[in-house]
């Protein structure tokens, strides 16, 4: 579409000194028609805008709304072409007048339609920005939700590590409470029970029947408190075989738990080894 | 984690074998139920093995059965703890007293339960027989301990007040024991012996009239040669305030029994010059005075020195090659023998047992009946429901009461008089030595029963022979 309008812009250009115009509108015509051939429209323009200012020649007025046409400055394109028509017509050629509002038309459907779109497209943007501000709230009270489930999480978590912790702890104490015991039982038993043998020797090597009877009174005294400690020393070395492996188990353990978490679930890897 | 439950568990098995000891040593506390179970060295007594004391064993009886009735006689059969002389005369009291113990449990004892007869040597120490004393009553619990001597007879009852125990004595004579017999209500101290102040009388009169004493001139001074102790001085006494009254010049002289010093005795004895010497002491002693009075002129019995005896001296041990010129025909006086049926068979047997005659010592047939009387009067404790020492001695007042069933102490008639005793009933008791009569005033003030004296001799052959019996004046 653009070489018919070329030759016919250069026709135009090439009547103009037919028509007497200046020898600087003249010159500006011809740079402006270099510039229009070079498809630099827009410059060429320019151009033509100066050379209508110095001579204002009706042609150059259209050349400058041809050339603004092709640049794709429809606004100034309508402008110039809309001065075009204004022009007595008899400073206008007709057929460019036609032409011009013919582009006028043309153009005024372009922009028009360039303002629906423009109109659309800020619809649009509008409608994005929306939806991200949406978006993006909603993100943001899903992470403020995630964040709290997070914390609940933890603490309940930590709750129950504290509890699992206190678990062992009181396992373990009572571990070493039945360890202990059993120690002490034990203890005493051995020592109770030394002091038994000892008291048995001295009944043994008694010569009277009251040092027998205070001798086999201590022995049986010290032989039952050294039976007592056994049962104790037994009973809590029971416990302390039952309860240790438990204990040392608990404490190894490792445990695996799934948590949400903003933009998909977590696991939690805990326990001491 | 293993190797600490490994370590926990070896610990603990360790502890419980050391430990699992006081199981074992809570047991095996009853180490007998008889005598026979401790060996020949220690008696069973509640369930224990006791070791004897020294010198101590057991002689006579029962020791195999667990409801033995024990009796204790703690006897000076040495003269010294350290091992000294044998006691002839107190090794054949002892002899009568086992007599009598085998004869009873042949019988079956006390309604089947048998004596146990424990005796010990107390080295004639006063320290040893406290010592056994207080052993026999708070180990074996005897209710009944027979003693020999009065000084010894003293201080075991003396150890013994705490417990109220049952003592007789055959040949405690001392007139200080009638003190201990009115001491204590219970009327613990009893004799079969009569009190030496009825001897003193006999022998004063002995002196004074015998012709062994009076056939060359009547002495009139009069030597006193005593032991010691209560026996000694009891009778010494005695002796010597008869004699004294009698119109006699009388010297005593005391010697320790340990330490006797027969010249320093003798020097004092010859610047006396009696016309006799009376030798209040015991067998040992006798013959080491004599044997050194011997030596010394005026002391002899060509000289016309003279000696008497108590009865502590009757013992053929004091005659010797050496000592019988001195002492051939000398007089001594003892509680008498019976001489009734009672001491026949007492002597009889004891002849077949031990071929020995009895009469050749003092105090064996008073030794026999002391036993018999111990263990009749368990048979009152049976009836009072409890064999101590204070039921035994209330039974004495039982065995001698006039006008009830006659009983000849021995075997025969054991069944008869323990049957009526544990019935509560009252027997009138014959013994070996006499009448054995503790029904009488005298009697009943002193413990010691009223009897005869036998007057013996000494023969140059080694024998002792009893001339006559006589009454106390």
């Amino acid at each position: 579409m653009r070489r018919p309008a070329l030759l016919c812009l250069l026709a135009v250009l090439a009547a103009l000194p037919a028509l007497g115009a200046n020898a600087k509108a003249t010159a500006l015509a011809k740079d402006a028609e270099k510039l229009y051939k070079d498809n630099k429209y827009k410059e060429a323009a320019e151009l033509l805008q100066q050379a209508f200012d110095a001579d204002p020649v009706p042609k150059f007025l259209y050349n400058m709304a041809r050339a603004y046409d092709q640049a794709g400055e429809l606004s100034w394109a309508m402008e110039a072409y809309r001065k075009y028509v204004g022009l007595p017509s008899d400073e206008t050629d007709p057929e460019l007048t036609k032409k011009a509002n013919l582009a006028m038309d043309r153009i005024r459907t372009l922009l028009a339609k360039d303002e629906a779109d423009k109109k659309m497209q800020e619809a649009e943007k509008s409608r994005l920005e929306g939806e991200t501000k949406e978006a993006k709230a909603r993100a943001e009270d899903e992470a403020k939700k995630a964040k709290k489930q997070k914390e609940a999480f933890e603490a309940k978590e930590k709750a129950q590590r504290d509890e699992a912790n206190k678990r062992i702890s009181t396992r373990r104490l009572i571990t070493y409470g039945t360890a202990g015991a059993a120690v002490v039982g034990l203890g005493m038993g051995l020592g109770f029970g030394l002091a038994s043998g000892s008291a048995k020797n001295s009944f043994i090597t008694a010569t009277t029947v009251q040092d027998k009877q205070k001798a086999e009174s201590a022995t049986r005294t010290l032989a039952a408190v050294a039976d007592v400690g056994l049962v104790i020393g037994l009973a809590g070395a029971v416990a302390t075989a039952v309860l240790w492996p438990k204990a040392q188990e608990a404490e190894t353990a490792v445990s695996v738990s799934l948590a949400p978490a903003p933009g998909g679930g977590f696991a939690v890897l805990g326990g001491r080894f | 984690m293993n190797r600490h439950l490994l370590a926990f568990a070896c610990g603990t098995a360790l502890a419980f074998a050391a430990a699992s000891c006081s199981l074992t040593t809570a047991q095996g506390f009853t180490e007998c139920i008889t005598d026979v179970e401790c060996g020949s060295r220690a008696v069973c007594s509640h369930g224990y093995c006791v070791p004897l004391p020294a010198r101590c064993e057991k002689k006579e009886g029962s020791f195999n059965t667990f409801d033995r009735i024990p009796l204790a006689a703690l006897l000076p059969l040495t003269d010294s703890p350290d091992g000294g002389a044998e006691d002839a005369s107190e090794r054949a009291g002892l002899d009568a007293m086992r007599l009598a113990v085998g004869e009873v449990n042949a019988q079956q004892g006390l309604a089947g339960r048998l004596f146990a007869l424990y005796t010990c040597d107390t080295g004639r120490s006063s320290d040893e027989i406290v010592a056994q004393t207080k052993w026999m009553i708070s180990q074996l619990q005897v209710p009944a301990i027979i003693t020999s001597g009065s000084s010894q007879t003293i201080a075991a009852y003396r150890a013994a007040s705490d417990a109220p125990t049952f003592f007789m004595s055959a040949t405690s004579t001392a007139v200080d024991l009638v003190a201990l017999y009115n001491e204590n209500q219970a009327h613990l101290l009893w004799r079969t012996s009569p009190p030496d102040s009825q001897q003193a009388k006999v022998i004063s009169t002995l002196l004074r009239t015998d012709p062994t004493y009076t056939q060359a001139a009547t002495p009139r001074r009069i030597g006193i040669i005593y032991e010691d102790g209560s026996y000694g001085h009891g009778l010494t006494e005695a002796l010597a305030t008869d004699l004294t009254n009698n119109g006699k010049d009388v010297r005593t002289i005391q010697y320790d029994a340990a330490a006797l010093d027969p010249n320093a005795v003798l020097n004092e004895l010859q610047s006396f010059a009696p016309n006799v010497t009376v030798l209040v002491s015991f067998p040992p002693a006798v013959k080491d005075i004599v044997r050194a009075a011997k030596q010394r002129q005026s002391l002899t019995h060509a000289s016309g020195h003279r000696w008497a005896f108590a009865d502590a001296a009757k013992d053929p041990a004091i005659v010797d090659a050496y000592t019988a010129p001195e002492i051939d025909g000398a007089l001594g006086t003892a509680p008498a023998m019976g001489v009734g049926p009672a001491f026949r068979d007492f002597a009889d047997r004891y002849r077949t047992r031990f071929h020995v005659d009895p009469a050749l010592y003092g105090y064996t047939a008073q030794s026999y009946d002391a036993m018999y009387l111990v263990m009749l009067t368990t048979a009152w404790g049976k009836y009072k429901g409890l064999l101590n020492g204070a039921n035994l001695a209330e039974g004495m007042s039982r065995v001698s009461a006039v006008g009830q069933a006659q009983v000849n102490v021995g075997a025969t008639g054991w069944q008869t008089a323990t049957a009526a005793l544990s019935g509560g009933a009252s027997i009138d008791l014959k013994g070996a030595s006499g009448e054995l009569d503790y029904s009488s005033a005298a009697s009943m003030d002193t413990g010691a029963p009223t009897a005869l004296y036998e007057v013996w001799s000494v023969h140059a052959d080694g024998g002792i022979k009893t001339e006559r019996n006589v009454s106390p004046p």
